[in-house]
């Protein structure tokens, strides 16, 4: 049998460029009976290796883990309880947070409308500009003159005599012709 | 007490059953070469496993479940052999006992260099116990990550993961490990 292979991982293994797998091959090859003499020093490394992987708890370690670990469970239930309190006063802060993140996409909302406003209102300047055919001069001109007449408008509203006042005007008169009638039996 | 579980395994109880519990065997032994202490060992073990267990909710964090309870056996191992090494400097404070925590070597461990016995004569029992107690002289750092690779097989990542060093200081230390070995079993020859 040529052991060259074998030379060669071991070699390999020394200088911890082996592979896992590698190394398996070698533990396997020394678990042989039929080792050759020249590799015969290194056999007692990897049946030694052997040997200690075997080291094992008995039979009841299991069992006990297992126990303590449901002991831990029903310990950690019962001081759920409080727990939960300690959570629920916990949660006010943690909601104050959620409540101003929930606002922002209000505040995006609003903002959206704010710029699809704008720019419908933008586009219709331009459709009706590009209706009209007018220059830029006259559609500055008539510009000025819907604000103008925006204007006037307002003005129109403001000049109206309040219906207060009217009340007023028609109360003297009426008071008036009342005192007349008293004072005048 | 404890009819808390037959009734039905959560499925945390599972994974914990099929995923942590068979690390055992491999913890223990982790502790048991830290340790040289059987019983310490298996307290060691229970302690990894109990720890785990609380760390339940963290478990799909952990990227290596084998690694990280090396490492968690292994603080523990330590711990234990620094308590030891402070109750015994205070116990043989005259001795000044510096490797208080190295487990008494049996008179076995010397005969290679000093008498060297024929294979015929010392059987294959005693042979292998030699190179145990070769392995057992390895410095802590060495003795555990030769223990990870060559006994359990993990790989370079998985023992930089539990031992808290780079890969390539694992491969310096288990290098340091293998020739030291190689040089002492080539000696008797």
């Amino acid at each position: 049998m040529d052991y060259k292979y074998i030379e060669q991982l071991l070699e390999r293994y020394w200088e911890c460029q082996t592979t896992l797998e590698e190394e398996a091959i070698l533990h396997a090859f020394f678990a042989q009976s039929d080792i050759p003499a020249s590799l015969l020093p290194w056999r007692d490394l990897f049946l030694a290796e052997a040997e200690m992987g075997k080291a094992h708890l008995d039979d009841n370690f299991t069992q006990r883990v297992m126990e303590k670990i449901a002991q831990e469970s029903q310990s950690m239930e019962q001081g759920a309880r409080s727990k939960d309190q300690e959570a629920r006063e916990e949660a006010s802060p943690a909601l104050t947070i959620s409540l101003s993140q929930r606002l922002r996409p209000l505040w995006r909302a609003a903002a959206s409308v704010a710029i699809v406003l704008s720019i419908g209102m933008a586009t219709q300047q331009g459709f009706q500009r590009g209706q009209d055919g007018t220059s830029d001069d006259d559609a500055w001109a008539t510009t000025a003159a819907q604000t103008a007449n925006a204007g006037d408008t307002i003005q129109l509203f403001t000049e109206q005599p309040r219906p207060s006042e009217q009340a007023e005007a028609v109360l003297t008169t009426s008071t008036d012709s009342v005192g007349l009638g008293v004072g005048k039996p | 007490m404890n009819r808390h579980v037959p009734t039905g395994l959560s499925a945390q109880e599972l994974t914990f059953q099929n995923d942590i519990l068979p690390l055992k065997d491999s913890l223990f032994r982790l502790a048991l070469r830290i340790t040289f202490d059987r019983l310490e060992a298996e307290d060691i073990t229970q302690e990894t496993l109990l720890r785990l267990w609380q760390q339940r909710d963290e478990w799909p964090q952990i990227e290596n479940m084998g690694a990280y309870a090396s490492t968690i056996c292994r603080r523990l191992a330590l711990d234990f052999l620094k308590r030891a090494k402070t109750r015994n400097e205070g116990a043989e404070e005259a001795e000044g006992e510096a490797h208080a925590h190295i487990a008494p070597v049996s008179p076995l461990v010397a005969l290679p260099s000093t008498a060297p016995l024929p294979d015929e004569v010392l059987d294959q029992r005693q042979r292998l116990d030699i190179v145990r107690q070769l392995i057992d002289q390895l410095p802590e750092v060495q003795r555990t990550i030769l223990q990870l690779r060559d006994i359990e097989g993990y790989s370079y990542d998985e023992i930089a993961q539990a031992t808290d060093l780079t890969e390539t200081q694992v491969k310096v230390y288990l290098h340091r490990a293998r020739t030291r070995l190689k040089s002492t079993l080539l000696k008797p020859e």
